[in-house]
């Protein structure tokens, strides 16, 4: 055996002794088993301003988040998003609806929330 | 194993694992650009096509130092050099996006799970290189006298 294939298998070996930590400490393969519901109940917001169709639905992502349902409250803040398009004046709130949709990736409820709250705020 | 050979294989392995690290990111922008257009927002798409060109290039990168590091036996200062630079570019890279602001993708504003084990590796790649370089001066210094 060739001095650069021991070393290969010896970096192979260490890759994985790196690796594997990684995999335990990233929730990057957590799925997202939460029914797929699209309450909109107890929306804490009724502005009749340009954006409150945005904030209706950023509202909604919030309860969701609460509730426990990721993969709603990810369509809900989407669709805010998606009513954000071409409003370059808005982009912060934008920025915040996409951190948000961020920390609920890494199931950060608390940041999908403080993201969520600070958007509304930009809209309001 | 000696110390300097546990430095080398330990540098390496955090290497490539910085590279899947890079990896699994890229996969998740290009889940996120897919979410994105499912839900008619285009506007995103520039930024994530920058994105994902830039994890899968550093992780391309972080595999390839690590076959460089093997390729020459762990003999030669260059791949660590070249592993320290590329490190503390990406760093430097990621501070500004989530500070004054990287161009085309702007101010990022969460610190997500993975940007943080990435971040953890690169530092730990600084430092095993520098380790690496240190001990590889040591014994020409040795061989020397």
């Amino acid at each position: 055996m060739t001095i650069t294939s021991q070393n290969y298998r010896r970096v192979v070996l260490f890759s994985i002794l790196a690796i594997v930590p990684l995999l335990l400490i990233s929730n990057s393969f957590t799925s997202y088993g939460q029914t797929n519901t699209t309450t909109t109940a107890n929306q804490t917001s009724t502005n009749d301003g340009p954006n409150s169709e945005s904030i209706k639905l950023i509202d909604s992502g919030i309860v969701l988040i609460k509730s426990g349902d990721n993969e709603g409250a990810k369509k809900s803040l989407l669709q805010a998003e998606a009513g954000l398009e071409d409003k370059p004046n808005l982009s912060a709130a934008e920025k915040h609806i996409e951190a948000s949709l961020q920390a609920l990736k890494d199931n950060d409820k608390n940041g999908a929330l403080t993201h969520a709250e600070e958007a509304k705020k930009g809209l309001a | 194993m000696n110390k300097n050979l546990l430095i080398v294989y330990a540098l390496c392995g955090i290497l490539i694992a910085t590279g899947i690290a890079y990896f699994f990111v890229a996969y998740g922008e290009y889940t996120d650009w897919m979410e994105l257009l499912s839900f008619g927002i285009h506007d995103e798409t520039t930024e994530k096509q920058v994105e994902i060109t830039l994890f899968v290039t550093s992780g391309l990168i972080y595999v390839g130092l690590a076959l460089w590091l093997i390729k020459t036996r762990f003999m030669k200062k260059l791949p660590y050099i070249a592993a320290i630079i590329v490190s503390s570019a990406l760093i430097i890279t990621y501070i500004a996006s989530r500070t004054v602001g990287v161009p085309i993708v702007g101010v990022e504003l969460y610190v997500g799970k993975l940007d943080m084990i990435s971040k953890v590796l690169q530092s730990v790649v600084i430092a095993l290189s520098f380790a690496g370089l240190y001990k590889m001066q040591q014994s020409i210094r040795a061989l020397r006298v």
